[in-house]
């Protein structure tokens, strides 16, 4: 390709992916170029037939404007060799199917590549496989439920495959009972809207938030016999009269929170340790095995969401005032935040990481989109409208990101499930490891 | 003797002039040195006490008289000048004294005057004149004066002149100091500066000791003693041994100056006369002057000027007469009192003294110095516009290109004057000397006079004021975060305006009631609407029971307040309390019935329905008339209630416990629009249509009135400090008031365009919010100060739009969440809205 601006700089080309490595000669290319003719030099030297997009970073971030911009920005001169690290791009996450629900959906969580739960306002906890088949309707809350957690390997019998926080403020544990899924127990104990459930990687203990701001902390496995939460009241009790599901207490009450708790989510690096987000602005870290809130960080605004991230040991946070914000829970300085990424025009009710990438993360707002995000990039990467019919409603209030699958749900009812180019999302890391 | 005598006595005071008299007339006999020396002191005396008694009295005089205490000074120098200046005038006005004084004595005495010892009488009394002299001046002339009015009545013709000159009113005040300057230099020129006279002591027979002191007494009276006299210690002088008659011829004729030696009987001496003396004799003998030395024929010293001056030098005193107001002069000017008080005498109608011409410019000056243009007392002056330079086109004889063509010319000509670009035709006239004269000139001069004329006469001071800095300095609204800002949410769902919106104490669920007669439950942070009562009436207020141990509340639909609690909201034990708080007062008979003078409630504190018992409704509390308000106490045991009724039944306090209804009011003047309780006080605040009353319901008195001055107050809210209270009024207008302050607004902020509907303060931030019949929030920034001398701050933040206008309704209420700095509104448009 025939350098034609006047204006030219110096780039080394380092690709991060193997496959795609280029001979390592610095090349003259135009100040003007941008990303896509980036990626067409790139695709020139390779020899592909069929161009591969990529996207290029210096100093780990993309490059989003000409070369000649980003030099002028950081003002730096156009006489060294610029060094640009290329992956391919990441392509638009596809739609690849659509379940409907007859009433709002509020959490989505999937068990594994080819099962889904799904929770909803109606009080039913709905099991999907990736055949559009509703494996079951779970049906044993006496009020919506607000959030669902899904065990991996849950399917086989006796085990618990699900938990579901409800507001009638109790959590049951769903599991396959004779080729039924049957509600295994329910855990009593708070006193209000259960907001949030996690359920550790390793799948032996969970985690609700409450809105009566406490967080509790069970065991997830089906109890031999009904436990009787410490602090409930006979009247209590007597209400809930001969209820056929036996009764689960927790085993620890993590409190500290000054009003509710909106959401919660384990770390995954160490089992102990929980991170809950809610309407006192705090974000905080708790061990739950000693029951002490270990750190707590401030940010003046409701938090609606939290995700950790295995890879990049950051915590996403979904916010009220519309944005999304990256913590770093092993800083000192706990009210430092890492990044703070705003596009969203609603409140970003859910946040979710990429289960295999340090740098990608999603968050699905009220606004009705799902957001992409590199966070080596303050713009998201994709925007996708997930809303569905307009005048249902467009809100989205749940999203998971499971291997290659983004699926979101919210106030239209069906459970949206996207493709995202797995290739890339497992690929840099993978590489770079 | 007697002239002596004639001449000391007046100069006496009248009132002590006995004393000297006497002692006078003790020494019949001792005539001379002795007798004069006494009354002489006591003269003396005499005249220091006259001194400071004449000098008042002549200022007195002279200030009845119309002078001033300046002209009595310029008086007074005057004869200081006259006694200062020699003693010329003094010995000539001693001379005239003398005269008077002769002529006196002669017609009392008829005795021949002793010439030298009236001399001698003179010149002791000069001597002594001129001793006071030095002292005062005034006193030496005013006992002249009054010597002459003694001694010479016929002589003060002088005086009388004198007297005239200098104290006539008119004459004293044409007079100048440059006049009395003059006059004094033309009198120094006039006097003749004499040689100091030196009286040595040789030619000074005084300083000789008399010998022999026996006086003017025939020495024949001792030629029987062998003294001849006594000298000064009273010692008898002895008759010195004379010689016979011929030793006498013997001496004699061996003396050679015998013929010019005179016997002194006295002393029974020989004097021996010197040539000088001898001279004198002879001169006398032969008629001549005496004193060889003196000039009979010397030059005139014009001691007066014989010009008249008009300040004349006289020390003559002005006469008594001149002090004395003068009667004819006061006859006369009573007659033109009289006159003037009769009115036969007006006044003359005042001139018009403005002048013909003036200053047109005089008072630009003068007001723009007022207006402080002017600096340092310097006149401003309009500089005059610059003229441009001379063209081609003013050349006498321009250059043929500068010339206008024949067209240009009639072009020129057609113009209106006022419209040509030049004010003439560019000519070639050659030479200079063929240019006329200027033909436009009197134009000109005229149109300058009239631009003159219309030109502004002041310069305008031009403010340079900034937009900027006419705004108050507030806080940039930035630095006041947090507030709400953008639209969040959207709740649907209502298919009637949304009257009322509460949040219940948690911040989680949002009730609302709308004109659709349901009651909806929202979960606030999803929108999700989590349960709908069906109230079948249009529900006016829908109010959480701010008690956060309980979950319920009340909603106003129709003629009924029913109290509800949501299933499903609150676990088990927060049900249980709530139910015992609602349905205790079953247990009671006949709820508020029961109170016998209250018989007339009407109120009854039913069981709802089945089916609305399974809903949630606990309680049902029915009323006359419609439902407008409800609300509740802090503390979540009272309600209070508003009906659309007319007296005092309108307002109404519900015990929630007991089922038990007050009324507060008797009677309730006005119409009440809204009832609050105060959060801090036991106060209920009642809304009229005018006015704002503050009652304490535990002393059962009215605190104090609000008067905002609107028409028609739409809503109320009190500061969750109690000591401010925000007011909206149908009238578009929000009213601030401090109640500590006054009674009237603090602050009144006109913003909306329509009516204002509801007014709401943030319990957690400084945030208060109006919501408008324009379909506007506006949210202001709202900090009360712990300090009490620190006035509130208002600032206005954000106008929130999204509410749609229906039926020229907008947002009919609003408030902001209990916990988070969000705002909650609801409109006709049947939405309600989340601002965050």
């Amino acid at each position: 390709m025939e350098p034609s601006g006047e204006a030219q700089v110096q780039i080394r080309l380092v690709a991060t992916q193997k496959k795609y490595e280029v001979p390592d000669a610095p090349l003259v290319v135009p100040q003007q170029l941008q990303r896509y003719g980036l990626s067409e030099i790139v695709n020139h030297l390779l020899g592909h037939e069929r161009p591969v997009p990529f996207d290029f970073l210096v100093d780990g971030q993309f490059l989003r404007e000409s070369i000649a911009q980003y030099l002028k920005r950081h003002s730096l001169s156009a006489e060294n060799i610029l060094t640009l690290e290329y992956v391919e791009s990441m392509l638009p996450p596809t739609e690849i199917a659509s379940y409907s629900h007859d009433d709002w959906i509020s959490s989505v969580a999937a068990a594994s590549a080819d099962r889904y739960v799904v929770g909803s306002f109606d009080g039913v906890v709905r099991i999907w496989n990736a055949r559009s088949e509703c494996e079951g309707e779970l049906r044993g809350h006496a009020a919506a439920v607000k959030s669902v957690a899904a065990v991996a390997d849950g399917a086989k019998r006796g085990r618990v495959g699900a938990v579901s926080g409800s507001q009638d403020r109790t959590a049951i544990g769903w599991g396959i009972k004779g080729k039924q899924w049957k509600a295994l127990y329910a855990a009593r104990g708070h006193t209000d809207s259960i907001e949030a459930v996690a359920v550790n990687p390793g799948g032996t203990h969970f985690v609700t938030a409450s809105a009566d701001s406490t967080i509790r902390f069970w065991t997830l496995a089906a109890p031999k016999q009904s436990e009787d939460a410490a602090d409930e009241t006979p009247a209590a009790k007597k209400r809930r009269g001969g209820a056929d599901i036996m009764s689960k207490a927790a085993i620890g009450t993590l409190s500290g929170h000054v009003g509710a708790v909106s959401s919660v989510c384990f770390n995954t690096d160490e089992e102990s340790q929980v991170f809950s987000g809610g309407w006192d602005h705090s974000v905080r870290a708790w061990d739950v095995a000693a029951g002490v809130n270990v750190a707590t960080s401030l940010c003046d605004k409701v938090v609606l969401d939290v995700a950790y991230s295995g890879h990049s040991r950051l915590l996403a946070t979904g916010h009220a005032d519309r944005a999304v914000r990256l913590w770093d829970p092993r800083a000192k300085d706990s009210t430092v935040v890492k990044l703070r990424l705003s596009s969203h025009t609603g409140f970003v009710a859910s946040v979710s990481w990429a289960p295999s990438s340090a740098h990608m993360l999603a968050s699905a707002s009220h606004d009705g989109t799902i957001k992409v995000w590199d966070i080596r990039s303050r713009t998201p990467l994709y925007t996708v409208h997930a809303a569905g019919d307009s005048d249902k409603g467009k809100k989205l209030l749940a999203l998971d990101w499971h291997e290659s699958l983004l699926l979101a749900g919210g106030e239209s009812g069906s459970l949206r499930i996207h493709s995202v180019n797995s290739q890339y999302a497992a690929g840099p890391d993978r590489a770079q490891a | 003797m007697p002239a002596k005598r004639k001449v000391s006595a007046p100069k006496r005071s009248a009132e002590r002039c006995d004393a000297p008299a006497d002692a006078a007339d003790e020494f019949p006999k001792s005539r001379g040195i002795d007798v004069p020396s006494d009354p002489e002191e006591s003269d003396l005396e005499d005249e220091d006490a006259v001194d400071s008694d004449f000098d008042a009295a002549l200022r007195e005089m002279a200030a009845d008289q119309g002078f001033d205490s300046d002209d009595s000074e310029t008086f007074a120098a005057e004869i200081d000048a006259d006694a200062d200046e020699g003693e010329g005038p003094e010995d000539a006005d001693d001379d005239e004294n003398e005269e008077g004084s002769d002529i006196h004595s002669s017609d009392i005495d008829g005795a021949s005057s002793d010439d030298s010892l009236d001399g001698e009488a003179d010149s002791e009394e000069a001597d002594s004149d001129g001793d006071e002299g030095e002292e005062s001046p005034l006193v030496r002339t005013a006992s002249r004066s009054t010597d002459g009015q003694q001694t010479a009545v016929g002589d003060d013709g002088g005086d009388d002149k004198l007297g005239s000159e200098l104290l006539d009113g008119e004459g004293m005040e044409r007079l100048t100091i440059e006049d009395f300057g003059r006059d004094i230099t033309a009198w120094k020129e006039y006097r003749k500066t004499l040689p100091q006279i030196d009286p040595g002591y040789a030619s000074d027979s005084s300083t000789e000791e008399p010998a022999n002191t026996i006086g003017n007494v025939p020495i024949e009276w001792y030629a029987d003693y062998p003294h001849i006299g006594y000298d000064i210690d009273g010692k008898r002088i002895m008759r010195p041994a004379t010689s016979d008659e011929l030793d006498k011829f013997l001496a004699n004729m061996d003396d050679p100056d015998v013929f010019r030696t005179a016997r002194d009987e006295t002393n029974q001496q020989d004097i021996k006369l010197s040539e000088e003396e001898i001279d004198i004799i002879r001169r006398i003998q032969g008629g001549l002057v005496p004193d060889a030395e003196f000039n009979q024929y010397e030059d005139t010293v014009e001691w007066f000027t014989s010009q008249t001056m008009k300040t004349s030098l006289s020390g003559a005193q002005p006469h008594k007469r001149g002090f004395v107001p003068s009667k004819w002069e006061h006859k006369r000017m009573m007659k033109i009192v009289r006159a003037i008080r009769q009115g036969r005498i007006t006044r003359s109608a005042p001139k018009d003294t403005a002048p013909k011409y003036y200053d047109l410019w005089a008072d630009s000056d003068r007001s723009a110095e007022a207006g402080g243009a002017t600096t340092g007392g310097r006149r401003q002056r309009l500089a005059a516009p610059k003229q441009a330079l001379p063209s081609h086109e003013e050349s006498y004889h321009p250059p043929a290109e500068y010339l206008p063509t024949e067209e240009e010319k009639r072009k020129w000509l057609a113009a209106d004057p006022d419209y040509r670009q030049r004010n003439f035709l560019p000519q070639d006239f050659g030479s200079l000397r063929t240019v006329p004269g200027y033909d436009r000139f009197v134009q000109e001069r005229f149109q300058r006079c009239l631009d003159l004329y219309l030109a502004p006469r002041m310069r305008k001071k031009t403010t340079q004021l900034d937009a900027e800095e006419l705004m108050p300095k507030l806080p940039d609204p930035r630095d006041l975060r947090p507030f709400p800002s953008t639209e969040s949410l959207v709740y649907e769902g209502h298919t009637g305006r949304v009257r009322s919106i509460s949040v219940d104490p948690t911040g989680l669920w949002l009730l609302s009631g709308s004109d659709d007669g349901t009651v909806r439950l929202w979960e606030l942070v999803t929108g999700r609407c989590a349960q709908v009562w069906n109230l079948k009436e249009t529900v006016y207020r829908v109010a959480w029971c701010p008690n956060a141990e309980v979950c319920v509340f009340a909603a106003a639909a129709g003629s009924r307040v029913v109290l509800v609690i949501p299933p499903e909201l609150c676990d088990d034990q927060k049900r249980l309390v709530s139910e015992e708080l609602v349905r205790a007062g079953f247990g009671r008979t006949g709820g508020g019935d029961d109170d016998g003078d209250d018989d007339s409630l009407p109120v009854s504190w039913d069981m709802p329905t089945s089916a609305e018992q399974a809903a949630g409704v606990q309680v049902s509390i029915s009323m006359h008339r419609t439902a407008k308000s409800v609300a509740w106490h802090r503390r979540g045991d009272y309600m209070a209630t508003l009906t659309s009724e007319e007296g005092g039944s309108a307002v109404l306090i519900h015990q929630v416990s007991k089922h038990k209804s007050q009324r507060p009011f008797r009677r309730l003047k006005g119409a009440v629009q809204h009832v609050k309780f105060h959060p801090t006080r036991p106060w209920l605040l009642v809304t009229t249509q005018r006015y704002v009353r503050i009652y304490n319901l535990m002393q059962q008195a009215l605190v104090k009135t609000l008067q905002p001055g609107v028409k028609w107050i739409s809503s109320v809210d009190v500061h969750p400090q109690g000591d401010n209270v925000i007011l909206g009024s149908y009238d578009k207008k929000l009213s601030w008031f401090d109640l500590d302050l006054s009674v009237k607004p603090y602050r009144s902020i006109r913003y909306h365009t329509q009516a204002i509907r509801q007014v709401q303060f943030s319990s957690r931030f400084p945030l208060f919010a109006t919501a408008s019949d324009d379909g506007t929030i506006q949210v202001y920034h709202g900090m009360v100060y712990e300090d009490l001398n620190q006035n509130p701050l208002i600032v206005p933040l954000k106008i929130l739009r999204g509410h749609e206008i229906r039926n020229s309704l907008g947002v009919l209420d609003c408030l902001f969440h209990p916990i988070q700095p969000w705002l909650l509104s609801s409109g006709a448009d049947g939405t309600i809205r989340l601002w965050t």
